[in-house]
């Protein structure tokens, strides 16, 4: 049997592996497992590391989420003050105009704090266990846009503005590429972009294909240049638009909020699927029996090609069960026996 | 001159049709003409906001597309206030609103917002990421029939069990429905946590008010 990275490393590849892993998504629940907050997980790489870690042990799945990277929007924005005067460091909501892209600081990626924790992080983890996928959150130049410019005027920049979001777009492209092509220097197994802004719950077909599309082609194929592995989280409805992005080179969909099935005999030859049991009506509410069997036959879906990751269908909740969580994995174990032999 | 259902149609197709910046020429182009300032709000405006919303439930309106059709109504409410003389109070019902503690998404909950304000609520708005006890404190300071809460995520959603727990201890409980809501919400949360209901989206939410307080 394959080992876990080498089996993500085959999936990513759209090459196919002999066993399912279990990536389960979990960022929030083994960071409030272990007690700590939020920030205090993403500012200590071995907090980070030790919740990480002893999460993924204490549940049985595998891969490890290094963290969330936002330090692009931070250092650029976090001078600039928001919509409400307030500098809030974060660099959100600040960017509501041509002239204010001006005023964005350059991004210097070796200069940042947050990469140089998430290097640590990525660091203290591959000694910890050295045969488990490590991947890392960090988001799509227009997600980053997204940020700078806050959600409301981004929303309504989508409609009336679509040059500013456009341009903005163009302008931190340089240093999402940068920051990708730092994490593949570090090792990362994928890097995993969210889109939750993005998909059928917020925007329509029409505003993705002007406003993100594009954005999206170019900056993932210059990271997937570098040699990156990249995850697509379809985060919400995009069974509208999954042929959209296909176009834009993701080793694998995170899918959410569709049957896996149908997108699989859609375009399954195409891309490798990850997901996509619901996080909160199943893992979460569901019983130990209903997480086993819905797990088991999103595995009878999507893997029958190894080429399928077993995961939530988002962030687990850290309301989450443990004996839920143990269940998928023991369903993705068994569904791999009957697939594999 | 045009008539008044002309004016009203306009003013409605202004918010519809997402024209913030010409709204307000409009609603002083209705005024010059005499008509009915609290006229113009409710069957032009707020008609076409409502229009925006059945869009919105359609599948042809997305989030953007409802902002820029609130902005302009927004933008022709705030005109028209000049020419309105103090009124009586015409809601169904006082609601207030906020997202719980630790969370800033609030395009959800300004949705929720927009679309009771349309239905005919007085809505106050108690803004993201409110700290549990303020929402608390307003119950008890406050005459409100509907409460509420959302939250975006998982690891802020049981904010919203604390503050229901929270107006039990005050004795604040049985003063006030609540609803709450978010993406990561569900029926069978609401229930457990003792909210009076769930909605999945900002259309249902006000429906589903209108019924609380037997508006419906």
């Amino acid at each position: 049997m394959m080992g876990k990275r080498e089996a993500v490393k085959a999936i990513l590849e759209g090459k196919g592996a002999d066993r399912i892993p279990i990536i389960m998504n979990a960022f929030s629940l083994p960071v409030m497992r272990y007690g700590y907050t939020m920030p205090e997980a993403l500012m200590s790489p071995e907090k980070m590391t030790k919740c990480m870690v002893g999460t993924r042990r204490e549940l049985g799945y595998d891969g490890l989420c290094a963290g969330v990277y936002g330090g692009i929007a931070m250092m650029m924005g976090g001078h600039l003050p928001n919509s409400e005067g307030a500098i809030s460091g974060n660099g959100e909501d600040v960017i509501h105009s041509m002239d204010d892209i001006k005023k964005l600081r350059p991004y210097n990626v070796d200069e940042c704090m947050a990469m140089k924790t998430l290097l640590k992080t990525i660091e203290l983890m591959r000694e910890e266990e050295p045969d488990e996928p490590i991947y890392v959150i960090l988001h799509v130049p227009a997600a980053v846009a997204f940020t700078l410019m806050g959600a409301k005027p981004a929303f309504k920049a989508m409609i009336k503005n679509q040059e500013l979001f456009k341009a903005l777009c163009d302008h931190v492209e340089d240093a999402v590429v940068e920051s990708c092509k730092v994490l593949v220097d570090a090792g990362v197994d994928f890097l995993w972009f969210p889109m939750p802004n993005f998909g059928g719950f917020c925007i329509s077909r029409k505003s993705y294909e002007k406003c993100i599309s594009e954005s999206n082609i170019r900056a993932n194929k210059r990271i997937k240049d570098y040699g990156a592995k990249i995850v697509i989280h379809t985060c919400g409805l995009y069974d509208d638009r999954f042929d959209l992005v296909l176009k834009e080179s993701g080793d694998a969909w995170h899918i959410s909020d569709t049957q896996t099935k149908k997108v699989k005999d859609e375009y399954g030859d195409k891309v490798s699927l990850m997901g996509n049991i619901p996080c909160c009506s199943v893992l979460m509410e569901g019983t130990e029996e209903e997480v086993y069997q819905f797990a088991y036959q999103e595995c009878m879906d999507g893997a029958r090609d190894g080429r399928f990751i077993l995961s939530g269908d988002c962030d687990v909740s850290p309301l989450t069960p443990d004996e839920n969580v143990i269940a998928a994995v023991r369903a993705a174990k068994d569904a791999e026996k009957v697939l594999f032999g | 001159m045009q008539t008044k259902e002309e004016m009203l149609r306009k003013l409605s197709d202004c918010v519809f049709d997402m024209e913030d910046e010409e709204v307000v020429d409009v609603v002083k182009e209705y005024i010059e003409c005499g008509y009915d300032p609290q006229e113009g709000m409710l069957q032009g405006l707020v008609d076409g906001m409502k229009r925006a919303s059945e869009l919105y439930e359609e599948g042809e309106y997305f989030v953007p597309e409802l902002i820029v059709c609130s902005d302009a109504m927004y933008a022709g409410i705030e005109e028209f206030q000049k020419y309105l003389p103090e009124t009586e109070n015409n809601s169904i019902g006082k609601v207030a609103i906020g997202v719980v503690e630790g969370d800033t998404h609030d395009i959800g909950k300004n949705l929720v917002r927009i679309m009771m304000e349309t239905g005919g609520f007085d809505v106050h708005d108690l803004g993201r990421d409110v700290a549990l006890d303020t929402f608390v404190d307003y119950m008890r300071d406050n005459d409100v029939d509907i409460l509420c809460m959302s939250s975006l995520m998982t690891t802020t959603m049981p904010g919203m069990g604390i503050v229901i727990e929270k107006l039990k201890e005050a004795g604040l409980r049985d003063k006030v429905k609540i609803m709450v809501g978010g993406a990561p919400v569900s029926p069978a949360f609401a229930e457990k946590i003792g909210a009076d209901g769930y909605t999945r989206s900002a259309i249902e939410a006000v429906e589903f008010a209108k019924k609380l307080v037997g508006a419906a």
